[in-house]
């Protein structure tokens, strides 16, 4: 699968079961946050890893990235991005205030984050699996927080086979119609063979 | 002397400078900063590298992306600068494993043993590093003395 010659029809499937999987994954953490969370439509990148910077706005930015490897019919990887500044407005409504920490996360907040990308990861999923009937198992999340593109390099180049491009669906989700600065990425990262099983269910092959 | 000029090394990238240069990148998280450097010159180098080989990967035309490929040009870049092989000490920074509930064999590991492997073949010394663990780290390499400054969110600032 050359994953610079897809073409219109591939990339929009693409970006339909992603439309499903974040309005899941949206209403999941609306729920979970007690916020209207809205999402964008989704966008399909196709980069060398050269131009990882360009994904973020500020890539040199701290924040809360949380990795769950998928299995089954397909494979690859979600990654979901909160800037770190920004995940005190999500925190303050769940942890207590004895429960928090200064600066670098403590246990309970480190474990609401995997809580959050357990659900909304697993929303996202479970969309996917349910509309393109397989079997996606996802694996524990793993929750890191660092460097922008120290992270998003790495959950790219220690776990996918094609280490030169990078194929990425991105989902933008803004909390309480924009009117805070919460907001929150989710990359489905799918290795480029599972591309081609989901071509072949759509017949775009 | 001229005020010092900070040049930013992307990744995959390369970069040389003479002092009071500081030569600087961010983001290493499996990815590696080889710094060399010549103490008498004062001429020095950054390669941000993301992959062992080059081996890997034969279609690839960026060279500064592998340690094999990206170290040779990055030696002679700096030999063009005036500086001398046999007097180049390295500083390694990066290599970390991000994920380490996920991954057991990181491509950082990979990517350090790969330089000091290259490094070997050289004959030049590592003569200091900052490599390992699970965090990212940003640096900056002062040509004026060779000092490298390491930045991490989790760890804070080092000087190795």
């Amino acid at each position: 699968m050359d994953l610079r010659k897809l073409n219109e029809r591939q990339l929009d499937s693409i970006k339909e079961i992603a439309n499903i999987g974040s309005g899941h994954a949206a209403t999941a953490l609306s729920q979970l946050t007690k916020r209207k969370v809205m999402v964008n439509v989704p966008e399909v990148k196709v980069l060398k890893v050269e131009e990882l910077p360009s994904l973020f706005p500020e890539p040199e930015e701290v924040v809360v990235g949380i990795l769950i490897n998928f299995l089954g019919d397909i494979t690859g990887r979600v990654l979901l991005v909160f800037p770190e500044k920004e995940t005190s407005l999500l925190t303050d409504s769940l942890v207590s205030d004895e429960a928090k920490s200064n600066g670098i996360f403590n246990e309970y907040e480190q474990s609401y984050f995997k809580e959050i990308a357990n659900i909304v990861i697993g929303a996202y999923l479970t969309a996917l699996a349910n509309f393109l009937g397989f079997l996606i198992l996802p694996s524990v999340p793993a929750l890191v927080i660092d460097n922008a593109l120290a992270v998003l390099s790495s959950a790219h180049l220690d776990f996918s086979k094609e280490k030169d491009l990078l194929f990425c669906v991105e989902s933008l989700f803004y909390f309480d119609e924009g009117a805070t600065a919460l907001h929150g990425y989710l990359l489905l990262l799918p290795d480029p063979g599972s591309l081609e099983v989901i071509f072949k269910g759509f017949n775009l092959l | 002397m001229s005020d010092s000029q900070k040049i930013k090394v992307r990744i995959a990238d390369i970069a040389t400078g003479s002092s009071p240069d500081i030569l600087t990148t961010y983001g290493l998280g499996s990815c590696v900063a080889v710094m060399l450097y010549d103490p008498i010159a004062k001429i020095g180098g950054m390669n941000h590298f993301l992959l062992p080989s080059k081996l890997t990967d034969r279609r690839n035309e960026n060279l500064a992306k592998f340690s094999d490929t990206g170290i040779e040009i990055l030696i002679r870049r700096i030999e063009d600068l005036g500086a001398k092989k046999e007097r180049l000490i390295a500083k390694l920074v990066g290599g970390a494993n991000m994920f380490p509930t996920l991954a057991k064999n990181s491509i950082g590991q990979k990517n350090i043993d790969a330089a000091i492997e290259v490094l070997e073949g050289y004959s030049i010394n590592v003569a200091a590093r900052d490599t390992g663990g699970n965090w990212g780290r940003s640096v900056d390499f002062y040509l004026s003395n060779g000092k490298v400054v390491v930045r991490s969110f989790k760890i804070g600032v080092k000087e190795i």
